[in-house]
């Protein structure tokens, strides 16, 4: 810590010098606390992202689907070539 | 060559409505909303429509003199009214500029410019798009990926979300909006159903360029893995190549019911402010919304890269991509019962076509009919004749010769 200043120049300049520091500080704060936001914001969406790919229906899933659609498509087809033959007996 | 396509574009979307009184039904005015949802970067809101199945809406920083900006429900019974009155919404297309939209758009999307930029100068616009399950989404979505690509390179801020709603869309229509015919083209190969594959392609195209996005401060943000993000994150990069942000938010259909859709948003850096307010907020929630309805797959990234990135466009991605988990989640749920309901389709052709061979193996053999004799004739083919009947048919012409000769 400095002396204290014994002339009023001095205390002048010590004053200023203070609001500077204190300035100073007050933007390190507001920057910290911008830092602080950023930092819980990443976080909370990459959280939110993490678990994301897991809601989606996975590639087993979708497959199986392209293959049931397949099979059910060949079997309407089967079922309506019967319907018909059946339909050419009556 | 941008004016020919404004033009184009402005006659196949129909009447254009301004602010000031030409057809548009002035809903513009000063944001509270945007600001109560905590991101507070738009204050004008107002959407153009047109009876050809297009909305568009324009966005403004700063007050603007016409009343407040319709709340929630305000824009449910606005749209009720659009749909009452034969509109449909279709899309939705956002720019930071309106210079910058002008360039853009007109180029690169060839929606509504030139009347917007004269009656509203300076206005961000929207065009909402919003399209039917019934027509192919996988072109649409190429197409939007390709513009929101070709938008973000210039600097502009892009926005494409293709949600879903009911009501048949003219997809000449979106071809105009998205200015997607090459895309419209390209998506012949692709795939419905299997749009992730079908995807694939584009998104390793663009995947190149991939690096991991960081936040202006450094902050790293996950990246996924899934072809589909790996587009969102090309798209990103993409962006943050020509200085800018991009925000990612999409939905991708993989069932046959369901759709999706992409958006994207670049924001140059020289730009200021991020579209914050749009994805985060109640759009969001309507896109979300939109997408369960149909049980779609509703999947979204925030990908955030470069200057203009800020706390609040992390907490509008995070907004963003809680409402698409739970789309996800939807869409997952959709698909699980998409398969349960054809395994029991199956089941049933198959007992149905048991049923069917039994009945069939079961029915009386058809009646043979007894051929009827053939009737009497003077002359029988000579193929049906016996080698002794052809030797006195032969026998006798040879006779008949000889006395015709003679």
């Amino acid at each position: 810590m400095s002396a204290p200043a014994t002339t009023p120049e001095a205390v002048t300049a010590d004053a200023e010098r203070l609001r500077a520091e204190t300035d100073a500080l007050a933007l390190d704060r507001a920057r910290l606390a911008d830092l602080e936001r950023e930092r819980d914001a990443v976080r909370s969406l990459n959280a939110t992202l993490s678990g994301l790919a897991a809601e989606l229906p996975s590639q087993a899933t979708l497959d199986q689907i392209a293959r049931q659609q397949a099979t059910v498509s060949a079997l309407r087809q089967k079922r309506d070539a019967l319907l018909a033959r059946k339909a050419g007996l009556q | 060559m941008a004016d020919r396509r404004v033009a184009r574009a402005v006659a196949g979307l129909g009447d254009v409505f301004t602010p000031s009184g030409l057809k548009i039904p002035t809903v513009c005015t000063p944001s509270t909303d945007f600001r109560a949802d905590g991101y507070g970067r738009l204050r004008g809101y107002v959407r153009l429509c047109n009876p050809g199945g297009a909305f568009i809406s324009v966005q403004k920083n700063g007050c603007t003199p016409d009343g407040p900006v319709p709340t929630s429900e305000e824009w449910a019974e606005i749209d009720r009214q659009r749909a009452a009155a034969g509109y449909e919404t279709i899309g939705c297309l956002v720019t930071k500029k309106s210079s910058n939209f002008i360039d853009v758009a007109a180029r690169q999307t060839a929606v509504v410019t030139a009347p917007l930029d004269r009656y509203l100068p300076g206005w961000q616009v929207a065009v909402d798009l919003i399209l039917s399950p019934m027509i192919p989404i996988l072109p649409l979505i190429l197409g939007a990926l390709n513009s929101a690509i070709d938008a973000a390179a210039a600097g502009a801020l892009y926005l494409i979300p293709v949600p879903v709603v009911g009501g048949v869309l003219q997809q000449t229509l979106v071809h105009e909006v998205l200015e997607g015919g090459r895309m419209l083209a390209k998506a012949g190969v692709a795939v419905p159903g299997l749009l992730g594959q079908a995807l694939a392609p584009v998104g390793l195209t663009i995947a190149k360029a991939t690096a991991t996005a960081k936040t202006t401060r450094g902050s790293v943000l996950r990246k996924i893995g899934a072809v589909s993000l790996e587009i969102a994150q090309g798209l990103a990069l993409t962006a943050s190549i020509a200085g800018g942000v991009i925000f990612v938010a999409g939905a991708i259909g993989v069932l046959p019911a369901s759709i999706g859709f992409a958006s994207a948003i670049n924001a140059p850096a020289s730009g200021g402010e991020f579209f914050t307010g749009v994805l985060g907020g109640e759009f969001a929630t309507s896109l979300e919304a939109a997408a369960s309805d149909f049980g779609a797959l509703s999947l979204a990234i925030g990908v955030l890269k470069d200057a203009a990135v800020t706390t609040s466009t992390i907490l509008a991605a995070k907004d963003a991509a809680d409402a698409a988990k739970r789309g996800a989640k939807l869409a997952r749920h959709a698909a699980e019962a998409q398969f349960r309901a054809l395994v029991a389709e199956q089941r049933a052709l198959d007992a149905e076509i048991a049923r069917l061979e039994r009945e069939i193996a079961a029915a009386p053999a058809p009646r043979t009919v007894a051929p009827m004799p053939a009737p009497a004739r003077a002359a029988a083919p000579v193929q049906s004749m016996s080698n002794g009947a052809r030797a006195l048919l032969a026998a006798g012409l040879a006779l008949a010769l000889a006395e015709v000769l003679e």
